[in-house]
């Protein structure tokens, strides 16, 4: 989550200049005695989407260690997603230091040396950050509301990266900014990298996190949505396809398809999504980018299960092999320009998909629709006593999913196959309880379930 | 029966000896190598760290980074993953782990309920006493020597000093390779055995250089999301030859947010376990912190270190030290090797004793390091529907060693008296401690031995 935005306080406080901290994620605070629970803290609020409150050991440029009350929260937009995380540092080093404690310092010993030597008790600052976060949301949102207006106007191809930049030269010349800056070190966290807010990215940061460790071309594709659309798609994604971000969600991705492309391939695909369960595939089919030019794209389709072990979304992960045909003598290369087709797939290959699967695979694990999956579930409260962070109320993502997709609904019990070459159609069956096949991938599949009310 | 490793499928020794056959030629495998010298430059593995941090087990770049940016994954994290699921899609496991519901249990903590039928059905008879700790490998018994060759995945071992982390297809491993295993009963996605030095057949007992293994591990696949833990036998491990296993649960472990408390900062040395020697006054650029967990059901310690070498050796002859005393333990290495939870348990002790609440037993879930670490494999659906924070609490609390217990146990691998409750020092305390700790230690051999 690279910052896009930091108040000069912050760079006063950490000594770092904004060559060094803009988009750059602020691991670079912590060190060696950096305690790894307020660490895993911080993590785990992003993935809950909530706030946290740490005290935590940072360490400035210069190797200087302080103590840091940290304050972090996320901001989300009208539709719930979850957009930025704004972060807010204070330093309490010296009360600390007053107490004289070497090694390990602990949240309470903090507090109490904090209110006996600084005169400001602990929850006042708690407090205090906690405004400088409502004023950043606030202002924030406004941001969002400005910027919106002049993307819409701009050229479709290169949204997306515009953005950031751009936030941050309207945050710079607000004037509520600046006067926020000259007291409190804070800094603006973008969660939803490279991401455009009107790209409806609705899924949770517990999902979005893991998918953007992920280095390779890939999509996200919801089942339970008609048509089967794109829900996520990687960068590396949209530079293989040539396509920007808006113009590939929520469509379903046979437009990757053209005139050569041999429907013998794309049936294949239909016949593995379609069963019942749908199983994994591999298929090397001739896809087209944005402008026209064909490649062999080695795609490997898979379902994948959230929590409960219902299907969720099929993943769909793209790798051009068209070079490794040209090297490979498959039969005479096609006229009209045409890669020559590829023979079998490689084992970098299966080990390129695999590992996307595999990653993705455990990221799902953690999402289910009504309850959250793993992610707890916890009373909104104030502040956290003894390192755990109490969570605000959750939304599953799901919510602002049904928002999004129009409320579309499946019936079970039909099966919607698309007209002409589908590649992701609908998987529209009841659930049937299916026979367990030992040790096959594919048995013990609750079933798919039509939409219904999620 | 019970959680513990359940490594090939069935009993088949006769197709297993020619898998043993294959592996004992240190042949092909695939390799992963991990870059282990200070200053190695592997680039995939830093991440944009300084490169005087490779070396520092807390400097891991997994979960350091993961506190909110775009890391990469690791080669290893990426290569494990691949396997697996590969061999997913081969129905080489008995089950579908991602069709096996899970949730948290609501309350502070979140503990992990799993519903799972399948990890139950097939149960292997328990091959071994509950009541030792450490007994002689037998190789009539299954080891992973009997693994079938296509569940193990690849060796794993240190590259050449200066080289990157590398993963190689096909590669001649060492004469004494460390290998991967699936675990074809999967706790959840990615379960695989790290059993180091396979081939040197040693029992399940952990050693200092056998921690290193598997702290380099955690380290090198940089996802905070797997954990690396071990049972010692009595402590539920079903197989009597050194592993670990291992797993990705995207979500912390309870135990993870337990408080701490600070207990005594250690410099390994080559002094025996429990002598106050090793306990310097200053707190020196290489010392451990062992802390006391608080607030959680089960009794324990937490190791935190500046570096591997030093944490390994402190668990490790923490370890040497229980098994000296026949308690049993379990380790779970998290935080991408930063943090290492040691805890000794006493439920098979209480079973024998008939201690053991008869609705507890009924439940049928042995308490392993998985289990309490808070992540709970549950057999019956209405136990997964009803599951409560309560009840997680009270089974776990069955597991863990009274106050008196853990005192004791303290004095005798810390050489810390006072039950942990007083803040850590440097100084004055020190000198106390010394002459407390060898009271405590003549108490402690004195007393009762910790299992029957």
């Amino acid at each position: 989550m690279p910052i896009v935005f930091a108040s000069s306080k912050f760079y006063e406080m950490t000594g770092y200049s904004p060559d060094e901290v803009l988009n750059n994620n602020c691991r670079f605070l912590q060190g060696p005695e950096t305690e790894r629970r307020k660490v895993m803290e911080i993590r785990d609020a992003i993935r809950e989407d909530r706030c946290c409150q740490v005290c935590l050991l940072n360490y400035r440029k210069d190797g200087s260690k302080f103590l840091n009350q940290f304050f972090l929260s996320p901001i989300k937009d009208d539709q719930g997603i979850v957009t930025h995380y704004v972060g807010i540092q204070t330093d309490v080093s010296k009360a600390a230091d007053m107490l004289q404690t070497p090694g390990a310092l602990q949240e309470q010993q903090a507090a109490v040396a904090f209110g006996q030597a600084a005169g400001c008790r602990m929850c006042d600052v708690l407090m205090q950050q906690q405004d400088v976060a409502a004023q950043l949301h606030q202002q924030q949102q406004q941001q969002q509301a400005a910027t919106q207006q002049p993307q819409e106007q701009q050229q479709p191809a290169g949204g997306a990266a515009a953005a950031p930049p751009q936030q941050q030269q309207v945050l710079s010349e607000d004037e509520d900014v600046v006067q926020l800056e000259v007291q409190h070190a804070c800094a603006i966290h973008d969660a939803v990298q490279q991401c455009h807010p009107h790209a409806q990215c609705v899924l949770p940061s517990s999902l979005l996190q893991p998918l953007m460790r992920i280095q390779q071309a890939f999509v996200l594709a919801d089942p339970r949505l008609p048509d089967c659309p794109i829900i996520h798609a990687s960068p590396q994604f949209l530079r293989l396809t040539e396509y920007s971000r808006e113009e590939v969600v929520g469509r379903n991705c046979r437009f990757l398809q053209g005139p050569a492309t041999n429907p013998e391939h794309v049936q294949q695909l239909r016949t593995a999504l379609t069963a019942d369960p749908p199983q994994a595939v591999t298929v090397t089919l001739l896809n087209y980018s944005k402008s026209g030019r064909p490649f062999w794209n080695a795609l490997h389709v898979a379902p994948m299960r959230d929590a409960e072990g219902k299907l969720e979304y099929f993943i769909g992960i793209q790798l051009d092999v068209s070079e490794a045909a040209l090297q490979e003598e498959n039969g005479p290369a096609a006229a009209d320009g045409m890669p020559a087709a590829p023979g079998k797939v490689h084992l970098s290959t299966r080990m390129a998909h695999y590992s996307v699967t595999g990653a993705v695979r455990v990221a799902c694990r953690g999402l289910s629709g009504q309850a959250g999956g793993l992610r707890r579930s916890m009373d909104c409260a104030g502040l956290p006593r003894r390192g755990y962070s109490r969570s605000l109320s959750i939304d599953g993502g799901s919510a602002a999913a049904a928002a999004a997709g129009g409320g579309g609904s499946v019936d079970g019990g039909s099966r919607r196959t698309s007209s002409g070459s589908g590649l992701l159609p609908v998987v529209g069956t009841s659930g049937a309880g299916a026979t367990e096949l030992p040790g096959r991938r594919q048995h013990s599949a609750p079933g798919v379930n039509g939409v219904g009310a999620v | 029966e019970g959680s513990g490793a359940d490594a090939a499928t069935g009993a088949g020794t006769a197709a297993g000896v020619v898998a043993a056959a294959a592996l004992l030629q240190p042949g092909k495998a695939s390799l992963a190598s991990y870059a282990s010298g200070s200053g190695a430059d592997g680039g995939w593995q830093r991440f944009g760290l300084a490169s005087d941090a490779d070396e520092t087990g807390s400097s891991c770049d997994g979960s350091i980074i993961d506190a909110g940016c775009v890391p990469v994954s690791s080669l290893l994290d990426s290569a494990l993953l691949a396997m697996w699921e590969e061999r997913a899609e081969q129905g080489l496991f008995r089950y579908d782990v991602t069709a096996c519901p899970t949730k948290v249990v609501p309350g502070q903590y979140g503990f992990v309920a799993q519903l799972n039928e399948g990890r139950y059905s097939k149960k292997r008879p328990t091959e071994f006493r509950v009541d030792q700790v450490v007994q002689t490998f037998d190789p009539a018994k299954f080891n992973f020597t009997k693994a079938f060759k296509r569940e193990v995945l690849f060796a794993f071992e240190p590259a050449a000093r200066g080289a990157a982390s590398s993963f190689e297809e096909g590669a001649r491993c060492s004469a004494s390779p460390s290998v991967v295993v699936i675990n074809v009963s999967p706790i959840d996605y990615g379960h695989v055995l790290l059993c180091p030095r396979v081939l040197d057949c040693i029992p399940q007992v952990l050693a200092p250089d056998t921690c290193l293994a598997a702290l380099h591990f955690a380290l090198e696949v940089g996802n905070p999301y797997l954990r690396v833990g071990f049972n010692s036998l009595g402590a539920f491990a079903t197989i009597n030859h050194l592993h670990f296993q291992a797993y990705y649960l995207q979500a912390p472990m309870p135990c993870e947010r337990a408080p701490t408390a600070p207990l005594a900062r250690i410099t390994p040395g080559g002094a025996a376990a429990g002598s106050a020697k090793r306990r310097r006054p200053d707190s020196g650029a290489d010392s451990v912190l062992v802390s006391r967990l608080c607030d959680y059901p089960v009794r324990g310690w937490v190791v935190e270190g500046p570096s591997l070498a030093a944490m390994a050796a402190v668990v490790g002859e923490a370890s040497q030290a229980m098994q000296a005393a026949n308690m049993p333990h379990n380790m779970l290495i998290a935080e991408c090797g930063s943090r290492v939870f040691l805890w000794p348990q006493r439920y098979a002790e209480r079973q024998a004793r008939g201690e053991v609440p008869e609705h507890l037993l009924d439940v049928g879930v042995n308490p392993a390091v998985w289990e309490i670490s808070g992540h709970m494999v549950l057999k019956r659906a209405e136990d997964y529907e009803n599951f409560t924070e309560a009840a997680a609490w009270e089974l776990l609390a069955a597991v863990s060693l009274t106050e008196e217990q853990l005192a004791a146990a303290e004095a005798m691998l810390f050489g810390v008296h006072g039950a942990g409750r007083s803040s850590l020092d440097g100084g004055m305390a020190a000198f106390e401690g010394k002459a407390a700790a060898a009271a405590a230690l003549e108490g402690a051999q004195g007393a009762e031995p910790m299992m029957v």
